[in-house]
């Protein structure tokens, strides 16, 4: 393999995505893992499962990161282009169904509606600081009910008759659910009622007074729950694409993005050796200099000091804007 | 004495107006302001206020108590602006604030002058007098529209930097600047004037620069808890619709990590420049 490759990186608040594209955008490989809450251990472990499988063979002409770590990623494998992840995930969902209108995407912590018209964005929502109805609640009822969040969408969509559960909040939707059992109703009815309390508290939460044509793309790690496709396909009363990468779309759509964006130019990707060998380390501070107490947060590479940020005077983190920048200006 | 004027909220951008009336009011008076929000006002103030207020009421008796604790002030200067417009009210919760401030706070003097214009019809030129704000330059292309109170987008805190990445990213931010707006009346075409001083402000601006602009696009930055908004917001949103301008409503409150406020910018310039790239006239949205 003397091809050339694109990566893509997608480090979300519950998973991390890594996949790899050719010139053409064909996927050669995906994978997705569990972020854990150590996103750059995930991210280095994960690319060198990658170089295992590949070695040197493998030509990395351009890499783009997405997600809300983002900007860690960019600076642990050295990005070409970093984006958030409504572009991405649009990027990505064109590419695979060139006249789609809707883009529903629901990942572990937030769920975005983008609207597309003629390969364009033309509008898009997220959710605000809720969280019921991400894949986060769904994982959590799940638990409670002791059911293997695989299993999840297999027995709801069993139901025949779900039951109703308010699902405007995810503490009262628990609370819901629990009187629902005590009531007797049987599991899949109330798995399946939830299902369809978070498509409608989406539908009102986000798409509110947007128009949802069809083709609808159906796409984030919540996707692959049947059930939730069902709940959205009888609410809406419209079938729902569920494309075959939908877990890890963004990074798809990342890769795609650093495709473009480096056409002619000389990727920063620090290579998969450097990237074995590095220790990455955070610490985090408050500043007391004056009374906005920012928390400030070191990123060390070996030791040295690489960026600080999230100070809000700029003075710790002229660093951090200089590199990100410089993966701008490409 | 020490006066101290918790310059924020609807007292925003009046420091000259409060430099030239204190002394005639108070003689032998030092003028302490409180300056700009810090985190730690932040705080005094989501502790010290009730839950119903919206975020920049909260943020302004954070800036009482800043005053209060840390500058040991002998009076506080907080004027109460029924009217500030002949025809309008202020909103409910400005006219209030003196009287929740006043009811909190024991051991320290009030001075609460009373503003009132609402049947003056005198008394145009008034409202210049009493706010003085930078107003924004209008570019030939890239601008945006930021549509927010006044003192939302002068205040760095609630504005969560969002004035600055639009400019980092090469656009021009443009926005109301408080009751500056006499000669703008008479575009809107609404069969009746909105009632709130602050609505007008902002709707009547909105109406112009989007008649008589460059607009790009347009950007509510909605304070949480704020009733005005919630119906202000709702009315440009159909308007921009109607017009195919690309629109971005923000919600902003006391959160202080700003990350999901960038994500959403970023996405939506993203748009804004995919869009441009083609004859945007032909791609109004889908919805509306």
């Amino acid at each position: 393999m003397k091809e050339e490759f694109f990566l893509g990186i997608d480090i979300g608040s519950v998973s991390t995505n890594v996949v790899l594209i050719d010139i053409n955008g064909e996927v050669i490989e995906s994978m997705y893992f569990r972020t854990q809450g150590k996103p750059i251990e995930i991210l280095q472990k994960s690319l060198c499962t990658l170089y295992e499988k590949y070695g040197d063979s493998l030509k990395i002409k351009g890499v783009g990161t997405t997600g809300s770590g983002r900007h860690l990623a960019s600076l642990v494998v050295g990005a070409d282009i970093v984006k958030n992840e409504i572009t991405a995930h649009a990027k990505a969902a064109i590419f695979f169904v060139p006249d789609v209108r809707t883009v529903i995407e629901i990942g572990g912590q937030d769920s975005k509606i983008i609207l597309i018209k003629d390969k364009i964005v033309i509008d898009f929502a997220m959710n605000t600081i809720c969280a019921a109805g991400t894949g986060s609640f769904l994982d959590r009822q799940a638990e409670r009910l002791n059911i293997p969040i695989e299993n999840f969408g297999p027995i709801a969509i069993n139901s025949k008759n779900p039951v109703r559960i308010a699902g405007r909040c995810a503490v009262f939707a628990e609370s819901d659910m629990i009187h629902k059992q005590q009531l007797g109703h049987p599991c899949e009815d109330i798995l399946f009622g939830l299902c369809l309390a978070l498509a409608r508290n989406y539908l009102t939460n986000l798409a509110k007074g947007k128009k949802l044509e069809s083709p609808i793309l159906f796409q984030g790690g919540v996707a692959a729950n049947i059930a939730m496709k069902k709940a959205f396909e009888q609410l809406l009363g419209v079938q729902i694409i569920v494309p075959k990468y939908y877990n890890v779309m963004g990074a798809i759509g990342i890769a795609l993005l650093a495709k473009e964006s480096t056409k002619g130019l000389i990727t920063k990707f620090k290579g998969f050796e450097n990237l074995h060998k590095c220790r990455f380390e955070t610490k985090g501070f408050e500043c007391h200099d004056c009374s906005n107490f920012c928390e400030i947060v070191c990123f060390y590479s070996n030791g040295n000091l690489v960026a600080r940020w999230g100070d809000k005077c700029q003075k710790y983190s002229s660093n951090r804007n200089h590199h990100i920048e410089n993966s701008k200006n490409l | 004495m020490k006066v101290g004027v918790p310059n924020s909220f609807c007292y925003a951008g009046m420091e000259n107006f409060f430099i030239r009336v204190i002394p005639e009011v108070l003689e032998d008076s030092q003028i302490i302001f409180s300056g700009k929000t810090t985190k730690e006002m932040v705080e005094y103030g989501l502790k010290n206020s009730c839950d119903e207020l919206c975020i920049p009421a909260k943020i302004f008796i954070g800036h009482v108590e800043y005053l209060i604790r840390k500058k040991n002030v002998d009076v506080l200067f907080i004027p109460r602006l029924v009217s500030i417009l002949p025809g309008t009210y202020s909103c409910p919760k400005i006219i209030g604030i003196p009287d929740v401030v006043k009811a909190n706070y024991f051991g320290i003097e009030f001075v609460i002058p009373e503003i009132n214009l609402r049947n003056n019809r005198k008394i145009k030129l008034i409202n210049t007098q009493l706010y003085n704000f930078l107003t924004p330059k209008i570019a030939d292309t890239k601008n945006i529209l930021v549509l927010a109170h006044s003192y939302v987008i002068f205040d760095e805190f609630l504005n969560k930097g969002v004035l600055e990445t639009l400019k980092n990213a090469g656009y021009n931010p443009i926005y109301p600047t408080c009751y500056y707006l006499d000669s703008y009346y008479i575009f809107s075409d609404l069969p009746k004037e909105l009632f709130w001083s602050s609505a007008r402000d902002i709707y009547y601006y909105f109406e112009w620069t989007v008649n008589n602009t460059q607009v790009d696009g347009v950007v509510y930055l909605m304070t949480f808890g704020c009733g005005i908004d919630s119906i202000l917001q709702e009315l440009i949103m159909r308007r921009c619709n109607k017009m195919g301008l690309p629109y971005l409503c923000l919600t902003v409150d006391e959160h202080c990590a700003d990350v999901g406020i960038q994500t959403r910018i970023e996405a939506y310039l993203d748009m804004i420049e995919w869009r441009s790239s083609r004859d945007e006239k032909n791609y109004l949205p889908a919805h509306g």
